[in-house]
Parts: structure tokens; sequence; C-alpha cells
């Protein structure tokens, strides 16, 4: 492949740079997608802990935490107010579902993930990531500050997933045009700073092409002194030609072989 | 074909002239301008990537932010409605401003919060200062209703600069990329400039002035197709020319002569051709011997890449060890994680001695691409591994390759120098290695919070490959190929153990000084810090940002040690300064036990091992000068120094290990701080007994 030297320059810095851009584009994916996913939980969070607030304030009377009035609907209701709730459970410190969005899951026994999600949470927000959903979930305080139990919302990840996605392609779009114009200012660059070196090799094969008494300007000297050498082997060599035709051609010295075709 | 060793004389007796200092100031321009360029064009490109972005993120996140805002605002909206709907007056609630002061803390992304009538009057606010304007971006205006009727208004300020103060975060990790790939940049540069431009300019500078004094024996092996190549074309067609004129004088010659009877006329035919000879230095044409531009730097670009794949897991290897630890045996936890440090360094240590035997007999690039294999095996494996027995097994394996690889770089910078500028040769090889020391941990640092440690190990073992394709493009296939040399006997050597170890100045600089640096090396750098500062709370980008500042102080202070320590002529000294700045920074921690001590005990630690190194090799060095006086050559003495250090740094994680299965981090950092220092003590004493009593003598 035919590369000159301002071009080999700028593709090591091309590749230089598509290794840079490349590492801080990856690092804004990923800071992108973490921001997005924190603001979606605590979003959800909040939710959650209005509902709480309420079962708090029920439990503070008194009232079992099975048997606490109006929460199913309270849960249907938030799930239908805030689009992409797909459903909210409230559970007990065993994992049995007491009240749900959905009320056929009552009595059904929560994710063992999600228990140890709860249990293991330094916070009272917990959160999960399931294939098809994420979780959010806000962990419940009887009066004397006891946790009994906890609530959690299954939210759509679809639209995260394609949020992480679009960005994904915006960021690749920004970097390679900004690889692309930096690459080409770095070519332009690289052609300016090698003029010196270039023109030195140009002089340099100038100096090796051309019979010395037609070098113009300042020849490279070591080159010049190469190709008046070289001139100058030529020549001899020429010479000697001329010297061993002559030998031939001297009728006073040459015998010729018979048979010989001279 | 064959080359020119970098800075061997040339061939056929003929002085080469060095490169003119113009020459040198072209080349030293260009390798400057290009770095500066690299530096220019990565700091602006990172400073527009990052804007761009920040404000694609804002643009995408506000909306988000916004429902987040109106749900908080919401809730807060209710409980107010909740309390109309008792029916106090809105002019009547109590304690309103403690109650929007404790949504605006619970809520870090609100400005501001205020209550206004249906006639927009403010009647409770938190701060109207910083009230934003209606209708901007920034302000939402939440309605209040009880029992469907539109009873106030609550008007929140939502914090827009959300998004750049989170994206601020990233400054840190931009800017360690930038300086890591502005260190990639450069090394690739520096060595496409020497392999590329100066190496083939020189060869030909070199061949140029032995044709100018009539030798037309060689050509220039060079096929790049651009400036360089056509000139040494050029070169190549003047020689070949030449060459060629000679060859029909010489057949023209060879027929007079042939058809001649006289005697006399075929000696005068002859002498004329003679005459020519002792002029010029023909051949026949085509037959010119080809000199390849090679160089030591052939093989910088792929050894530094190796390395950086090896360097990239240096800030979590211990991490994921101990996320991959089962019980093995009666060993506890501590020691387990650093047993794949250990055998990783013992696999090194024999793979080096089995490695030079065959690189005597197998081409140094043929070794390189074969290291490559246990090497890619064994992170690949690492990376796959489920317990402790499996990755121990395949640490080990990578441990083959990096032996292999290392002597076969070694042996390759050998072949292309001669004596006196084999260190020089040298440098190139280590300063590959430091690049890469600086740079990897950084990298894999900032590549194993995002992609784990399991997926940062497939990319090393990538690059790792990757580095064995610019082997097969860069370096010569035939140097060192074919050169057979025996073994030395195993007899002879262990005799050379034997006489070596009682040589006192052996054994203190190797048991009071180089053991214990690379104890620091191996148990704390390779082993301890990365689970100190895991253990701290740093993240992992964080972690290899702090060791990379070992590699920092390495490469600031290295120079200026080998300066001085040879301006000094007496490395003792610094030895002694060095051991003294090791065991400091071992002990800092225990004092200051934050991650700001420990990024100062790293630097300590990388700064005083820098200093330690170069006199280190002086002083081995001038031991092995007198070698022959106790019967063991220079060769077998810095040799067995290499062996034991490498022993020393084998040992570390796995003695660091047992100290921290009964201590704390920093009590076995204090441990070995103060060993460190008690034996520079020792070191500095013994020495100081030994020049008194030579000067009494």
């Amino acid at each position: 492949m035919h590369l000159n030297l301002p071009t080999r320059v700028a593709v090591n810095i091309f590749l230089i740079l598509t290794l840079a851009i490349s590492l801080t584009g990856l690092m804004n994916h990923y800071k992108y997608r973490k921001f997005l996913s924190d603001l979606l939980r605590d979003r959800h969070a909040l939710v959650l802990q209005d509902i709480a607030h309420g079962v708090e304030s029920s439990l503070s009377l008194g009232l079992a935490v099975d048997a606490l009035p109006g929460i199913n609907q309270a849960l249907q209701s938030a799930t239908t107010r805030h689009s992409g709730v797909l459903s909210i459970e409230m559970f007990d410190e065993r994992g049995t579902v007491l009240y749900s969005s959905d009320e056929s899951l009552r009595g059904d026994l929560v994710a063992k993930e999600w228990a140890a999600a709860w249990n293991a949470a330094p916070e009272p927000v917990w959160a999960r990531v399931e294939h098809d959903a994420h979780v959010v979930g806000v962990r419940v305080h009887d009066s004397i500050g006891r946790a009994v139990g906890s609530l959690a919302l299954r939210y759509s990840r679809t639209d995260f997933d394609s949020a992480v996605r679009t960005m994904a392609l915006r960021i690749t779009g920004i970097c390679a045009a900004v690889l692309l114009g930096f690459a080409a200012a770095g070519t332009v660059l690289a052609v300016l700073f090698t003029r010196k070196l270039r023109r030195r090799l140009q002089s340099m094969k100038a100096a090796l092409e051309q019979e010395p008494e037609e070098l113009t300007g300042v020849p490279d000297q070591s080159s010049a002194d190469f190709a008046r050498t070289a001139a100058a082997a030529r020549r001899a060599v020429a010479a000697a030609t001329e010297e061993i035709r002559r030998i031939e051609a001297d009728p006073h010295t040459a015998q010729v072989a018979p048979g010989s075709d001279r | 074909m064959s080359s020119l060793a970098s800075g061997a004389p040339a061939r056929s007796g003929a002085a080469a002239a060095p490169p003119g200092q113009s020459e040198q100031n072209i080349f030293r321009g260009v390798v400057l301008r290009l770095a500066a360029l690299t530096a220019v064009l990565l700091l602006l490109s990172q400073g527009v990537v990052s804007f761009f972005l920040a404000t694609t993120f804002e643009e995408s996140l506000l909306p988000d932010i916004h429902r987040k805002a109106e749900v908080a605002g919401e809730l807060a909206a209710g409980q107010i409605a909740y309390a109309l709907s008792l029916g106090i007056p809105l002019d009547a609630l109590v304690d309103m401003d403690v109650f929007l002061g404790g949504v605006l803390e619970r809520n870090p992304d609100f400005t501001y919060l205020g209550v206004l009538d249906t006639n927009d009057r403010v009647l409770y606010a938190t701060d109207t200062a910083a009230a934003p304007v209606v209708g901007e971006d920034q302000s939402l205006m939440l309605p209040i209703t009880v029992r469907d009727e539109l009873a106030a208004f609550l008007h929140v300020g939502v914090h827009e600069g959300a998004i750049r103060s989170e994206l601020a975060e990233l400054r840190l990790d931009i800017g360690t990329v930038f300086l890591a790939t502005l260190l990639v940049g450069i090394e690739l540069l520096v060595a496409f400039v020497v392999v590329r431009v100066s190496g083939p300019i020189q060869l030909a500078d070199r061949l140029i002035v032995l044709s100018a004094k009539g030798d037309f024996l060689r050509r220039i092996g060079l096929r790049n197709k651009d400036e360089i190549g056509a000139f040494a074309g050029a070169y190549n067609d003047a020689v070949h020319r030449v060459n060629s004129e000679f060859a029909m004088l010489t057949e023209e010659a060879e027929d007079a002569r042939a058809v001649q009877l006289d005697r006399t006329v075929q000696q005068r035919i002859r002498d004329v051709v003679t005459a020519l000879g002792k002029r010029f230095r023909f051949t026949l044409p085509g037959s010119e011997e080809t000199i390849v531009p090679r160089s030591p730097m052939d093989v910088r670009i792929p050894l530094f890449l190796f390395m950086l794949a090896q360097e990239l897991s240096r800030p979590f290897l211990p991490l994921f060890f101990d996320q991959l630890y089962t019980p093995l045996g009666m060993l506890s936890q501590e020691l387990t994680i650093g047993l794949p440090i250990t055998t990783f360094m013992v696999m090194v240590l024999i793979a080096i001695p089995i490695g030079g035997a065959l690189t005597d007999r197998i081409a140094p690039r043929a070794m390189f691409v074969m290291g490559i294999i246990p090497s890619v095996a064994g992170h690949v494996g690492a990376a796959l591994s489920g317990s402790m027995v499996e990755v121990l097994a395949w640490w080990t394996l990578a441990g083959l390759g990096y032996g292999i690889i290392f002597i076969s770089a070694q042996a390759y910078v050998a072949h292309h120098t001669v004596q006196s500028s084999r260190a020089v040769g040298m440098s190139g090889f280590l300063g590959a290695v430091f690049a890469a020391f600086v740079c990897g941990p950084a990298i894999g640092g900032i590549l194993a919070e995002r992609l784990g440690y399991e997926n940062t190990l497939l990319v090393a073992a990538g690059l790792a490959l990757f580095s064995a394709g610019a082997a097969l493009v860069t370096v010569d296939p035939e140097t060192g190929r074919g050169r057979v040399r025996g073994f030395r006997s195993r007899r002879r050597t262990n005799r050379s153990w034997r006489r070596l170890l009682v040589q006192r100045d052996f054994v203190v600089l190797t048991l009071f000084s180089a053991l214990p640096t690379k104890l620091v090396l191996g148990g704390l750098f390779f082993y301890l810090v990365p689970l100190f500062l895991a253990d701290l709370g740093n993240a992992q980008s964080n972690v290899g940002r702090i060791m990379m500042v070992f590699g920092i102080a390495c490469v600031a202070v290295t120079p200026l040690a080998a300066r001085r320590s040879d301006r000094l002529d007496r490395p003792r000294a610094l030895i002694s300064l060095g051991g003294l700045v090791v065991g400091l920074g071992c002990l800092l921690p225990a004092l200051a036990g934050s991650t700001g001590g420990l990024l100062a005990s790293v630097a300590l630690m990388g700064g005083g091992y820098a200093l330690v190194t170069a006199p280190q090799l002086a002083a081995i060095q001038k031991i092995a000068e007198r070698g022959r006086e106790f019967g063991v050559g220079p060769g077998v003495i810095v040799g067995s120094f290499r062996t034991l250090e490498r022993i020393g740094t084998a040992a570390g994680a796995v003695v660091v290990g047992a100290v921290v299965t009964f201590v704390n981090y920093d009590e076995a950092m204090l441990l070995v701080g103060a060993v460190v220092i008690a034996c520079t003590l020792a070191y500095a004493f013994l020495n100081l007994q030994h020049e008194r009593r030579e000067a009494a003598a």
C-alpha cells in the first residue's frame, strides 16, 4: 500500500485519537446509563415513600400490618397514575405478599432475591434489576422503628433500554464526528510538520537521480558526494571500456585467435 | 539480508560517519512537534467530545429530571391539599417553612419551593431570592386541588446544572484517559519515527558515506512505499547502474581477453579492469548485500502493547482473586488470594532461563508470538474461572507467557545492539515497560469499573493478541535465527552460586537492599495496595489512578537517580536513601490511614524504588567487574542477582498475605516498612564498616 509520510503519521494520530475518544465515549455512556437509572429509581422511590408514609401512619395508630384499610386501592391508584409502573406490592419480613396492585398475588411469596436485597440494603431504599423490569423497594417501619416489611415497585425497563440504546448511538455519532474532524486536522498538520523532513528526502533523492553537474540549489552534501563518486565510477568504467577497445583495435598489438568472430 | 546494528560501526572496515547534527535536529524536531501535535489534538478532542456529550445528555435527561421533580412536587402538593381538605385556610397553614425546607432537603434537584394562591401571590417560600421566573425551563407550576377545585399552586425550582455536576465527576477519569493515551501516543510516535523514518535514513546515510568512498557493494533493503522508500529506491538504482556498467565492462574485457593470443595484451586488458577495482569496489548487479534497517526499537511497540495488556489487571487482581476465593487446604483467605501473584512470578522465574536458552535456537520473533499463546490463554482462562484452583492454574500459565515474551524481547534488543550501545537499547526496552506501568493500571481501573473484572481481562487478552500481530509486522523474523549456543553445565552453575553466596558485598546488597525492595513491590504494590484502597472505599478507577502514581514516580526519579549514581560513583548512599524512602512510604498508612495517606505512600514507594534500582545495578556491575577474582563470570553475577530479585518479588504476595492473616492492612504495611528500614540501616552499617576496614587496610 502506497502511504506517504504524512499519511503514515496521520494513521498513527488517528489510532491514538480513536483510543482516547473511544474510552471517553465509553465512560460517558456508562455515566449516562447510571444517571438515568438513578433518576428513574429515585422517581419511583418517591411514589413508594408516599405510600409508605400512609402505611406507617396507619401502623402508628395500632393497626396490624396485614389488616390495613385501603392499601390495595392506593397501590392500584399509584400504578395507574404513573406510566411505566407494572405493579406495586407490599410484603412482610417472611416475603409474603400482603397487598398488591394485582390482588391475585396476595399470599404469594416474593422472589428470594427481593427479600435478600431488602435485608442486605444499608438504606431504606433498595433496588434490583430483572430481565424484564427494574425493581425499587422501600422499607416499612412500625411505630417503634422495627422493619415490618417492604413496598416494592416494578417498572418497565423498555423505556430505559431504548433511551440507553438511542444515547449509545448518539455518543457513537458524536465521537465519530469529532474523531474524523480531529483526524483531518491532524493530517493537515502532519503534512506541515513533516515538510522539512520530506524536503530533505527529496533533495537527497534528487542528488542521487541527477548528474552532479545538473544539481541545482543546495543539494544534500552526502548524497551529492555519493552522486559525484557514482558519476566518477561510471566515467572510469567508460574510460576503461574505451581503453580495452583501443587495445583491441590496435593493429600492432592485436593478434586475434582463429575461429573467433572478431 | 543483514542489518547494521544501531550504533555498531559499519562493515568492511570503513569508518561510518555519525549522522550530522542538523539531521539529528530534524529528527528530534519532528518527534517533538508530532508529540506536541498529538497532545494538543488529544486535549482539544477530549474537550470537544465532553462538551457535546454534556449538551446531549442535558437535552435527553431534562424531561426525566422534570418528571421526577413533578412527582416529588405532586407528593408535596398532595400533602398541602390534604391539610386544605381538612378545612384549614391556605393562609393559616402552620410551620410551612419547616415543611417546605424538609421537602427541599429530601430532593437535591430542587432549588426552590413556594406556595402561591390563585392570584399568584406568594404565601410561603423557602428562599424567594432563589425563585426562578415562572415559565422558564427550570420552573414548574403544580396545581393544588381540593375536591377538584383549584386552591393554590406549588412553584418548584429545578436545579438544571445537576447533569453537568454529575458529568464533572468524569473529569478525573477523562484526565486519566488523556494522560494514558498521550503516553501511548508518544510511545507509538517515537517508535514510528525511529523505525520508519530516522532508522532507515540513518542507515541510508551510512551506506551513502561508504558509497561516496567508492564502495558499491550494498543496497538498502527497504520496501516502504513512501518518500523514504523512494529515496532508498533511487540509491539502489544508482548502485545497480554503476555495478551493471562495470559488469558490462568485465564481460567485454573477458571477451576481448578470450580472443587475444598475446599474453601481454591479455595482461594489459586485465590491468585495466584491476586498476578500476582498486579505485572502486563493485559487485555483480543484483548480488549486492541487502542491508535492512533494523533496530532494537522494532520490538518496542509489540512489547509496550503486551506490557499494557499485562498491567491492565494490576489494580484489581487481588480483588478479583478475592471474589473467586474458595478455601484451599489450610491456607488463610489472605494468603490464598496472594498465591496466584506468587505462582505467576515463579513461572516467570522458571520461564526466563528456559526462554533465554530457546531464543538461542528459535528467533526472538517466533518466541514472542509463541509466548502470546499461554498469556492469552491465561487471561481468558482467568476471566472464565469459577474457583480459586482454576484461576490459580490459568494465572500461572499467564506467567509462562510473560516470562517468554520478556526474554524474547530482551534477546531481540541484544541481537541488534553492540556492547557499547546495549545500555541505550535496553533503556528503550525499559521505556516501553515503564510506559505500560504508568498507563496500564489507570486504564485498567477505568475499564474494570465499567466493564467488570472478567471483561477487562478479556480486553487484556485481546490487546496481548494484538501485540503478537504488531510483532509479526515490526519485528524481523530472521534476527537470531539458527544461533545455537551450548547450555552452561549445571555443575558449573552450582559452583558459581556457591562462590557467589560467600561474597560479602553480593550477599549484603541482595539480602539487605534488593530483597526488601522487591518484597515491597510484590507484596505491597502488587497485592496489598489494591486491597487496602478498595477497603478504604475507593472506586476501581481511583485504585488504578493511585497505582499509576507508582509508575509516574518511577519514570520521574529513575533518570535522576541514574545520573546521580554515575556522578557520585558511590551508589551505596543512594541505595540507603532509596531504602529509607521506601520504608517511610510503608509507614505512612499506619500514621494516616486514609486514601490520601496511601496515595503519598505509593508515591514514596515508587520514588524510593526508582532511587534504589539504578544504583543497585551500578553496585552489582562493580561486583561483576571483579567477578573473575573469585572465579565467577560477570554475566553469572548479574543473572544470579536478577534471579534472587525475582524470588523476592514472587515471595512478596504470600509473605504479606500471611502477615495480613493476623494483622490489619495498615499494620502489615507498618511491619514491612519496619523490616525495610531495618534492612536499609543494616546495609548502610555493614557498608560503612567495610569501607572503614578498606580504608584502614
